[in-house]
């Protein structure tokens, strides 16, 4: 029986949200490979994004679009984003932040924080009626150090296939495009790996190798990792060609191909935002096999409108989001 | 806007996705184990190509996810399936109706892959393609067949209960009819009933799953239904569950059978060697090399075609073509 088991030690278990948008609470339960799927505009970005982001320990707009944000390993690590709004009435702040201002005194750093608050009196003052709309937000975690065991990728599509039109004149005069750029920067990692571990290195060029070659015989282009460099060939001449001369949809799947292997070495959150733009049907097809059999230890979060996606043995690994949100309370 | 899932395996889309792959249709089996099986029953009906997928990377998964878009089987969207007990017991669940009702899902019409790939006559062919000097003899069908008549009408009586809607459990029913591990000796002869336990305890069996007075006639029409639907006194293993069919019942009469054929086997070898003892650890080393690897009965099973000769493949066959 084939079963799929993540295979990692740290792994998201769950993703709870209070007051998505204001109005919805979800509780995600995830497996190995999630595929969320779902209308637009209800929140699938939204969610890859402030994973991403609370993972990095990165406060950003995405997860103050939750109230609470929640991510919950399997190790019973809980991270945590919270958004607190300033429920206090606000003559009383007024009142309590006077008395604080008047009460610091003395050297020169407490006279810059005095000036802080008499400011933030001011704001107060001037926008008593929005007041409640200041948030702060902060993040907590049962554990400090869980960023330091999970690692978390968040590979945007419709960025990367912007990223692979804009070109940009270099230093030395070429034109690249930012996607050019960022597949050398993956490559460059690829080739720290082979500098500092070769028994690593070898398993990684083998699987990468292998599945690169599985995609692109389809487009009769062969590909072979030497040190860590990419180099390609057509199959029917031999001709070598570039990373530039490759189409937006292959530079695309090697740069998904080259992160999936770079991050290989240690559990990794890969989070996908769309990564059916560009691909042929039959890559898409093929793309999550593809990822797991370069990065066996990687816990896959997709957001697709693609079908193509599921089709070959994944159809029991996506979840409306519809199917796991509940009406906020108000 | 579309929901995903009105979309997802949806005719109208499929059709284009079937165009652009140029394909004519995928076929949605339950599990990677499973495609083999189906692409011979596949090609028997359609001529071109039909893309023969899986639902999950655990095969035991699979009919359960599949259950989830039954309405969506179409022309592009052939679903095929075990029928487990959904074919003989059609009003047993909702998803039972409408697996027996949509042209476009496919069934064993026996209780699953199993059935079919390990019917008698496939066995039996099996087995005579296990040869080193003297064949493989043992009336494979009548030993079925007689277990068959053994259990044909307690398994009438679960079904016909499982029919009704009652909620049974499966396992316990299949440990009722489990039979001992049958022993074969010197030129294949049986030496124990396998089935002894189960003919001694058929009544108490039967008494378990007995129906109301009332229910007779229901009862008698029922039966004449599983007769035309191919269930009889002679074919009811076809129709417990495929697993415990072949590890409970077929391999164990198949291990013992290859069993004795490497005694039989090695004995002839011992005679040609003589005293040479090196010579006879050696050739027996080969031999059983040869058996349990180049004519093993697991790699002549799957690469044997009589299966799509069995009458149920050949019903899938006719019902679709």
């Amino acid at each position: 029986m084939v079963t799929v088991e993540i295979k990692m030690n740290t792994f998201i278990d769950e993703i709870r949200a209070n007051d998505l948008f204001g109005k919805k609470n979800i509780i995600w339960k995830l497996k190995s490979v999630n595929v969320l799927v779902g209308k637009n505009g209800s929140g699938k970005s939204t969610i890859l994004r402030s994973i991403n982001s609370l993972l990095k320990r990165d406060t950003n707009e995405d997860l103050k679009k939750s109230r609470v944000f929640n991510i919950l390993l399997n190790n019973g690590i809980s991270i945590k984003h919270t958004v607190n709004e300033l429920n206090t009435d606000t003559d009383k702040l007024i009142a309590s932040l006077s008395e604080i201002s008047k009460s610091i005194r003395g050297t020169q750093s407490s006279s810059k924080q005095k000036n802080k608050i008499d400011r933030l009196i001011r704001d107060v003052l001037e926008n008593k009626n929005s007041v409640r709309d200041i948030k702060i937000s902060s993040i907590e975690s049962t554990n400090d150090d869980v960023h330091e065991v999970i690692n978390s990728e968040l590979i945007s599509t419709v960025n990367m296939n912007a990223n692979s039109v804009m070109a940009l004149i270099g230093s030395d005069g070429e034109s690249k495009t930012i996607l050019d750029m960022e597949i050398s920067a993956e490559s460059k990692k690829l080739k720290d790996i082979f500098n500092n571990s070769n028994e690593s290195y070898l398993e990684i060029k083998k699987r990468l190798e292998s599945v690169l070659n599985e995609l692109f015989i389809e487009s009769r282009k062969s590909i072979k990792i030497n040190n860590g460099e990419i180099v390609i060939q057509w199959v029917d001449n031999n001709g070598y060609l570039t990373i530039p001369n490759l189409s937006s949809g292959e530079r695309q799947l090697i740069y998904i191909m080259l992160k999936a292997a770079n991050t290989s070495l240690e559990d990794t959150i890969l989070l996908m935002d769309e990564p059916e733009i560009s691909l042929h049907l039959s890559w898409q097809e093929k793309l999550i096999d593809s990822i797991t059999q370069i990065n066996p230890n990687c816990q896959l979060i997709i957001v697709t409108h693609s079908p193509a996606i599921l089709m070959k043995g994944w159809m029991d690994s996506f979840v409306d989001i519809k199917n796991i949100e509940t009406m906020a309370d108000k | 806007m579309t929901e995903f899932n009105d979309y997802f395996l949806s005719e109208s889309y499929l059709e284009s996705y079937c165009i652009i792959k140029g394909i004519k249709g995928f076929v949605f089996v339950e599990g990677l184990k499973d495609i083999s099986f189906w692409r011979g029953i596949i090609e028997r009906i359609y001529d071109g190509d039909h893309c023969i997928t899986y639902a999950s990377k655990d095969g035991t998964r699979g009919k359960t996810v599949l259950k989830a878009h039954l309405s969506k089987a179409s022309q592009f969207a052939i679903f095929a399936l075990d029928s487990d007990f959904d074919y003989v017991c059609p009003n047993n669940n909702t998803y039972s109706k409408e697996i027996n009702e949509n042209p476009f899902i496919f069934q064993t019409l026996a209780y699953s892959k199993e059935s079919i790939c390990l019917h008698h006559s496939v066995i039996e062919k099996c087995l005579s393609d296990i040869r080193v000097t003297e064949p493989i003899e043992f009336p494979v069908e009548s030993y079925l067949s007689n277990y068959s008549s053994i259990i044909y009408d307690a398994l009438v009586l679960f079904l016909f209960r499982k029919e009704k809607g009652i909620i049974l459990n499966d396992d316990e029913f299949h440990k009722k009819i489990k039979p001992d591990a049958p022993s074969i000796e010197h030129n294949y002869s049986l030496t124990n009933d396998p089935f002894n336990e189960i003919k001694s305890n058929i009544n108490d069996i039967q008494e378990f799953y007995k129906y109301q007075n009332e229910e007779h006639l229901d009862f008698l029409a029922y039966k004449k239904e599983l007769i035309d639907k191919g269930l009889t006194n002679e074919t009811a293993v076809y129709f417990i569950n495929g697993h415990f069919f072949e590890d409970s019942v077929a391999m164990p009469l198949i291990k013992a059978l290859i069993s004795e054929f490497k005694k039989t086997e090695f004995n002839k070898v011992k005679v040609e060697c003589g005293s040479k003892t090196q010579l006879i650890s050696d050739r027996k080393t080969e031999l059983f090399e040869y058996i349990d690897n180049v004519i093993s009965f697991d790699s002549l099973v799957q690469i044997n075609t009589d299966k799509y000769n069995s009458p149920f493949a050949l019903d899938i066959i006719k019902n679709h073509g």
